[in-house]
Formats: structure tokens, sequence, C-alpha cells
């Protein structure tokens, strides 16, 4: 009895621990999203003065200038047409040679793998001459395709990475008994493989969007007029004047955030415990 | 996976369903014939306050000339992305019919690639483009080769902002010369005021005077043509003679432009340096609290009192291209986009000097005094960093002042370095 | 098995991702890596210089800095920053209610811009009216200079390293979800603890995803940039110097596009040499459940 009785409190402290440290951490991260929140309702001067009170008043004059300034409407749907177009690609491609990295055997594959991860560590603003000189020949400046198939490579690399992680560890047998059954390989993938990788997807497929929906360096430079750019370009222009607009700006953030939480939280739903077993034996 | 899957397919193809109906919105309006098409690229957009007064101005031509379609590609000039769009532009054969763009060493690669025409190559068709700039201001856009590339419409100058009320409440006169500029750093010092703003992290307007104040007009223009000038020495140790007065804010070593400005703005400094751009960004009231006068000159120095930076270091860009393909436009339009009319309106809607002679109405005190302080100036110079290459220039901003300030490095160490680099060129 | 050596299937499958890969990432690299040989402004004139860039790389004592504290980083990303995401997947993972909430909060600093953030990191670090020394001043303290040469590094390192650990919560977090029930259940029968079961069973299981944070944790922390950029510039007196900072520097403001594409190698070779000898020491035998 006096056994059992101690490793329940012993549980119960381990619990109210990990609480305690979750709780302290997701502090610190709430903390700037309210403090975002709090200073879009400021104008600069007060921000300047002293940006962690919260507002006398409420003004709601940084999102009436951001609205005034630009087609919001037309500029989310630019967002959303380049970066959901990005994520298929590379969910797509990506998980193709993630499968065959993590599981087929030839003799390149070391050598893919070291120039993938090289690949990462390429800076955009050390490619991005040869590419729009590139993307100038092939007409496709000022074009939303012209920014999804750069951007699209970018985050292939790391898509692969993260996906021939998550593959290698898939055990065998359930596609090999697949297979005697007489299942293609692409039947294989579509039906084991894919399903069985489904939340690594969903993570790759959040980080992917998160990126290439905030990549403000190669948008600016590729696209060009008002009616293609898209959302964060327009808001990093407008928000920031002859010195810098604190107050605009961090209006401007919570509007370019709202559509990647809304992302983040649908895709959220598939990293959930328990799916895969799921998955697997049905 | 069935449930990704349709999410995938789904976005493919509501992306594919929207490229196709942009796609076709283009192809409508590339329809009609004859029509003309213009590219511009400016700086003016976004929060530029000139925007709107250029936007309109496009309008207007469009309305005037039916047949014209101009696409603007401007974007704001923030940072460097500007100048990378501009050269990316220039460089890989994309260049834009007109462009707004920077003069002398920003535009010296462009200008030498022959991708945009000289002005006194156009002049001999069309004599009367820009000519309502005036003359003075037309020579002092004459690039490396003597030719003008660029018409202005608005200028910049620099000077020492003075928060007059905090002189005055300490008992201060405006510093006159050297001792009364010491002075009155040791007194507002003293009350713990913040003398100067001086963000020792992006000093590239201490630079600029404090060399001018110590070597004059003359000494200012003289890049290393005889090996490093003393009074650059002179100018660049000075700085850290106030660094040790305690003129400059305590975290002055890692403080940037922006930390700068805003001790200005909040009234706890009482100098700063900077140009008529910082005019702008100033609430209605601390407009009329301050001032700008010229740097104040070293004792013994060769500085002429009214000597100032300034000048007029951009303008609109004609690109050769064009200029073979659809002549009459693109003149008719620069020349309207710099008539007198049109300066006015960009001066009053930016605060810069006119680069022609007219009277900008409604000015605040400040941006009075600036325009005062260009008409009285018996030297204008461009800025150092117009002559020196980028590197050479920001060596002396990143391993210079804030290293000499903390005495890591002499002035002289320095300069040789900065020499090196600039003759490497 | 024969089946995993088919040579239609794995050109089919790897070829269209390979494509875009070398097109738009290998093809302009190599045009910068050519260009490392050039004295270059990124734009019209080149000048062919032969190693002299390598040679000046090596005598740069910026560089030297930049290093050092580039690795100060990677350190602090593979232990601090990972680690911390592994503890807090562990534990968002070991709890039922609540865990919703912390998934999504976790993820908070990610989808906010890095200026943003660096903006507010600023504002902390400011002496004049920061949010620090506004604090040690309502505790009667003397304000502090919190951005000074030693302790830059460490206060830019702060919100580069607090910034990202959710990205590596949710990767690992998406690994230990897969792991199923029943693997633990027998384990729960002999009385193991939550500790236990962590060292035992959730990390080798999912070490292979922890291998791939690994590396992506080095090669995060040698693109560092935009934070540092806002923060402090690598400054004072380029304390905060990182490699990303000092090649932007070196590109994009000092027009040496030839000089920064020789930093860029830099960054490459180091981040393929330490990514390959992590690989290397982090190897342990396939576990799969």
């Amino acid at each position: 009895m006096i056994s059992r009785y101690n490793k329940r409190n012993k549980f119960f402290l381990g619990k109210t621990m990990v609480y305690c440290f979750l709780s302290g951490w997701a502090l610190t991260t709430i903390y700037p999203l309210y403090w975002v929140l709090l200073n879009s309702f400021k104008t600069s001067y007060e921000i300047i003065l002293n940006s962690f009170n919260i507002p006398g008043e409420f003004k709601i004059l940084n999102y009436i200038n951001a609205f005034m300034k630009i087609n919001i409407g037309r500029s989310y749907l630019n967002s959303l047409i380049i970066s959901c177009s990005v994520v298929a690609i590379v969910i797509f491609l990506g998980g193709l040679a993630a499968y065959v990295l993590g599981r087929f055997e030839f003799k390149f594959k070391k050598a893919i793998h070291t120039a993938l991860m090289g690949s990462l560590l390429f800076p955009a603003f050390c490619t991005i001459v040869p590419v729009f000189v590139m993307l100038k020949n092939f007409h496709l400046l000022n074009k939303h395709l012209g920014l999804i198939l750069p951007q699209a490579a970018g985050n292939l690399p790391f898509a692969i990475i993260v996906l021939t992680g998550f593959m290698i560890s898939i055990p065998r047998e359930f596609e090999e008994s697949a297979l005697i059954e007489g299942c293609s390989v692409w039947q294989v993938y579509i039906k084991i493989i894919a399903p069985v990788s489904r939340s690594a997807f969903a993570s790759v497929a959040i980080f992917t969007f998160l990126w290439s929906y905030n990549d403000l360096f190669m948008s600016l430079i590729i696209l060009r007029t008002r009616e293609v750019q898209p959302i964060n370009v327009l808001l990093a222009e407008i928000s920031s004047q002859y010195g810098t607009d604190y107050g605009l700006m961090a209006a401007a953030i919570v509007i370019i955030i709202i559509p990647v939480l809304a992302f983040y939280l649908a895709a959220q739903k598939s990293i959930v415990k328990g799916l895969t077993a799921g998955a697997l034996k049905g | 996976m069935q449930k990704l899957g349709k999410i995938i397919a789904l976005m493919l193809a509501v992306s594919m369903v929207c490229a196709l109906l942009s796609g076709c919105v283009e192809k409508q309006t590339q329809k009609e014939d004859k029509e003309i098409k213009l590219r511009i690229v400016t700086m003016f957009s976004g929060t530029d306050p000139a925007t709107e007064t250029y936007l309109k101005a496009l309008d207007d031509f469009m309305a005037e000339n039916p047949n014209v379609v101009i696409t603007d590609e401007s974007m704001q000039a923030l940072g460097d992305e500007f100048r990378t769009k501009i050269k990316t532009d220039f460089a890989s054969g994309n260049e834009p019919d007109v462009t707004f763009f920077f003069t002398a060493a920003d535009a010296k690669p462009i200008i030498e690639s022959g991708k945009v025409v000289a002005y006194e190559e156009i002049w001999k068709d069309y004599p009367d483009v820009g000519k309502d700039i005036t003359e003075g201001v037309k020579d002092s856009m004459k690039e490396f080769d003597g030719k003008i590339y660029a018409l202005p419409i608005t200028g910049f100058y620099e000077g020492l902002f003075i928060n007059k009320e905090l002189f005055e409440n300490n008992g201060l006169e405006l510093p006159a010369d050297w001792t009364s500029f010491e002075n009155a750093i040791k007194v507002l010092s003293e009350k713990g005021i913040v003398p100067f703003a001086g963000p020792l992290g992006q000093s590239h307007y201490m630079i600029e005077h404090f060399i001018l104040s110590s070597g004059g007009a003359a000494g200012h223009m003289d890049v290393f043509a005889s090996g490093v000038l003393p009074a650059w020495v002179e100018g660049l140790d000075n700085i850290k003679k106030i660094y040790d007065m305690n003129g400059f804010a305590k975290d002055a070593i890692s403080m940037d432009i922006e930390g700068a400005q805003n001790l200005f703005k909040q009234e706890k400094a009482a100098m700063i340096l900077e140009g008529s751009w910082f005019i702008g960004g100033l609430s209605d009231e601390m407009k009329e609290k301050i001032t700008v006068v010229p740097m104040v000159p070293t004792a013994g120095g060769k500085m002429e009192p009214t000597s100032i930076v300034a000048g007029f270091s951009a303008g609109y860009y004609i690109s050769t291209k064009a200029y073979e393909d659809k002549k009459d436009t693109v003149v008719e339009l620069v020349d309207f986009l710099t008539s007198a009319d049109m300066i006015e309106k960009m001066a009053a809607a930016n605060g810069g000097v006119p680069a022609a002679s007219v009277s900008v109405p409604g000015l605040s005190s400040v941006a009075k005094a600036g325009h005062e302080m260009v008409a009285n100036a018996k030297t204008i110079n461009m800025p150092i960093d117009s002559r020196l290459t980028p590197e050479a220039f920001n060596y002396i901003v990143k391993e210079g002042t804030p290293f000499i300030a903390a005495g890591k490095k002499t002035a002289e160490e320095v300069l040789e370095e900065v020499m090196k680099l600039h003759k490497g060129e | 098995m024969k089946h995993y050596q088919n040579w239609l299937v794995i050109s089919l499958f790897l070829c269209p991702a390979l494509l875009l890969i070398v097109l738009f990432l290998y093809y302009p690299f190599f045009m910068s890596f050519f260009r490392s040989f050039f004295k270059w402004d990124g734009f019209f004139t080149s000048e062919f210089i032969g190693l002299a860039n390598y040679k000046r790389m090596f005598m740069d004592t910026t560089i030297h800095k930049a290093l050092k504290n580039t690795m100060y980083l990677m350190f602090l990303a593979c232990f601090i920053q990972v680690g911390i995401g592994l503890i807090i997947a562990v534990f968002t993972d070991s709890i039922s209610k609540g865990a919703k909430f912390y998934r999504t909060v976790f993820f908070f600093p990610i989808v906010i811009s890095s200026t943003a953030i660096g903006l507010m990191f600023k504002l902390f670090y400011v002496y004049d009216g920061g949010l620090l020394n506004t604090l040690l001043n309502f505790l009667n303290l003397e304000s502090v200079v919190w951005l000074t040469e030693k302790s830059a590094m460490t206060a830019v390192a702060v919100p580069v390293i607090w910034q990202y650990v959710g990205f590596y919560f949710v990767i690992l977090l998406t690994a230990i979800g897969r792991i199923p029930d029943d693997i633990y259940e027998s384990a729960y029968l002999d009385g193991i603890n939550g500790f236990e079961k962590t060292i035992y069973f959730t990390i080798p299981l999912i070490w292979d995803v922890i291998k791939v944070c690994f590396i992506l944790a080095i090669t995060g922390a040698l693109k560092v940039f935009d934070l540092i950029y806002v923060i402090t510039q690598g400054g004072p007196l380029r304390a905060s110097e990182v490699l990303g900072t000092y090649m932007y520097q070196k590109t994009f403001v000092d027009y040496r596009y030839g000089y920064g594409s020789t930093i860029a190698i830099l960054i490459v070779v180091l981040g393929l040499v330490i990514s390959y000898l992590v690989n290397r020491h982090l190897r342990r035998e396939e576990v799969t459940y």
C-alpha cells in the first residue's frame, strides 16, 4: 500500500512539473504575439515612448491605413495561389523522392543525399541573379509561376530530408506483403507509404507554406506589379515610412499571420497521435 | 491520407483556376493595337510621401495620351532591395523604359554598360526636355564623363538639427564655433541630457560632417588624392574626443540611426546630424521646436561656416532601348514629370529642395531653415560616399568609427586600410 | 530485394524533384562558385583574380570572429534548441489535457516575421526606456548597457535560438506521435517511469528524426541572418557578426559579390563537413517498430 501511495505521489509531482515547464515556455511564446497585437493599436510615437503598456485607447487607425493602401483581398489571393502551389509541388515531388531515397538501393544515393544537404545551405541572395536571368529567358518574370518554381526548389531539399528521415523507419513488412499481392510501386506508395507518413507530410506542408508565404526577398525581385504581388510584399512596403512606422508594421504583421495560423491549425489535425496505427489497420 | 490528398488536389485545382483566370485578364488587356506601353520604375511607392502626387501625375499623363499605357513597377527605397531590383533589371536586359534612380557611384556601372542615354544626346532632338530645371542643378548631375544621364526633381541637404528648446532651457546659445559646441556638450551632459544623438554603430552622417568640419569643402572632396589627409584623421579623432566627453548616449557604440533619431524625437537628445528626409517623420510640434544649421567648424580648421553637404542624388533616366523604340513618348513623359509644376508638387509633398526655381508653399519652420541654409551656402558638396567605393566607405562605418571611439584602433590605421580598399578598385 | 533496385521507378520518382533543385539551386550556386574567382560587383563588371578572394578570406579577421560566433550559435542550436524542442515534445505527448493548446502556442514565434521579433528584442535591450532597464529601474537598480562587446553575441543568440524551438517541437512531436502505443504497453507492465520510457524507448525510436533535426539545426545556424541584422547589425565592434550577416554586407552593401560568393562557399563547405561528421558519429543500429 505504502509503495503504491508513493508512486502515485511521484506521478502527481511529475505531472505538475511537466505542466509548469510547458506553461513557462508557453508564456514566452504567447507574449510576443500579444505584444504585436497590442502595438498594432498604438501610434508609432506611443510605441517609441512605451511599447509595453496597454494603449490608452484602442485605435484602429493602423488597420484602416493598411486596408486603404492595398487591395487586401487580391493580395491574399496572390499569396494563396503562390504558397498553395508551392506546397502542392513540394509535397508531391518531395514525397516521391523521399520514398526512393529512404527505401531503394542505388549507386548515387549517398551522393544525392549529400547534395541535398548542401543545397539546404544555399542562401537566396547568392542564387538570385542567375535565377532572375533564367526566369527572364523563360518569360516568367512578374508571373506567379516564376516565383512558384524557385520557391518550390528552395523548399524541396528540406522536405526530402525530413520525409526521408520518417520513411526510413517505416517497417518494410507492410509494403512487401502488398508487393507480393501484386501491387505496383506507385500503388504501394499511394496506399501504404503516403498514409503512414501523413503526419510528416503535414508538418512539412506547414513549414513549406510558412516559408513560401513569408519569403519577401524573392517575391520583391521577381514579382513587380501590384496585381501579382503577395500580401507580405505590399505590407512590407506600406509599413515602413521614412524611419519606420512601428504601429502600421504591427498591424501588417497581424494581417499577415492570420492565414498562416489558420493553415497551421488545419494541418495540425493530421499531426495527432494514433492516426498511424489506425491507418495501418485499415 | 485521402483527406490530405484531397486537400492537395483542391489546392492545385484552385491555384490552376486562379492562374488561368489571371492569364485571361492579361490577354484581354493586351489586345488593343497601336497603343504604346511604357514601363517605369521609381521609388515613389508605399509610404513615400510623394507617392500620391506621382501616381496622380501618371494618371494625368495617360488621360492626356490615351494611346499610352504605363506600367508602374515602383518600389519604395528602403534598405538595399530597391538598388538590387534596379541593378538586376539592367544587368539582365530587363531595364524599364524610364527609371528614377540614384546617381554617382550607384549609376556608374549602368552608365558604363551603355544602357541609358545621355541627355546631351536627347537635347539634340528635343532641346526643351527638363527646361525648368535650373542650370546649377543640371551641372551638379554631371557624371564621371561630364554628361548628364538623370534629371532630378528634388534634392536633399544634411545638417546639424538642434532642439532649440533644450538649448534655451539650459541657458545655451546655438553653437556657432567649436568652443561653444564643446561647451554645450559639457553643460547638457552634466544636466543629464544626451548632448548629441550620435549612432556610432551607423555613423554615416557623422563621418561626413566631422571630416567637413576639420577639412572644409576642399578637404571633404579630397579622396586620397595624395595619401591620407590629416584633416580626415582629425575629423575621426574629434568623434572620439566627443565620445570621451560623454557627448553621446551611453549605448552609442551599439546605436543605429533609428535609435539616434528616436532619442532626438523624444527630446532626450539635443542635437543630431541628419538629412532633409528626417523632417518628414517629425511631429508638427517638433518641427517648430527645432532648427537646422551647418556643421560647426573646428577651431583653426579650414571649413567655411556655411559649407554644407547637399545635392541632387537621384533622377529620371531614359533607357537606350526605349529611346530607340519609342523616342517621342518616353521623352514626353520625362518632360512632363520634370516640369516646374510637377517639381513644385513633389517638393511640397516630400519637403526636399526643388530642382527648379519655384516657391513651395506651406513649409514648416525647420524646413524653411533648411532651405535658407542651402540658399546661403558658399560651398555645397555631395556626400563622401558618392566618391568612395561602397566597400571603402563601409569600412569606416563598420570597422572604423566604433573602434576609434572605443580606443581599439587609431584613425590613421583605419584610413590607411580604407585607402587600400578604395584604390584596389 | 530486387524490387528496390528498379531503375525506372528510381528515376521516375526522383528526377522531377532533382530537376527543379538542379535548375534553381545548383546551377545558380555553381555560377556563384565560378564568380568567387572574380572581382565582381554582381551586375556589370567582373575581372578574373584567381584565388585572391580565398586568400583574403583566410586573412580576414572579421571572418575569424564571424566563424567563432557561428560555431557558438551552432552549438546552442544543437543542444539548447533541439534539446528544448525534444523536452517540450515529450512533455506535450505525455499529457492529454491542454496538449492542443500547447501545440498551438509553441508555434507562435515561427509565424511572426523575424523582423518583428528582432524589433521586439531591440526594444528589450535598448538602454533608454527598454524593457529590461525599465524592470531594473522598477527594482531600484541602475540601468545596464545590454549590448556590449562581451554580451552582444549572447543577447542576439537568445531570440535566434528561442524562435525556432517550436520548429523542432513540431517535427519531433510528429515523430513521437507515430510510435504505436502497444510498444510501450509491455514496458508499463514492468513498472517503467516516464523518464526511463523516454530514454529507452522514445529517443531510440525517433533517432533518425533527431538526426535530421541536428542537421537542420546546423544548417540553420550557418544561415542565421535577419534577426541579428535587425538587432545589432553584427555590432557593436563586430562582436555579434556571423557568417550570414557578413556575407550579406559584402554582397549587398559593399557590392563585392565575388567575395560574398566566396563566403557562401565557406558556409556550404562548413555545413557539409559538419553535417557529415555529425551523421557519422550519431549512427546507431537502425531501430524500427
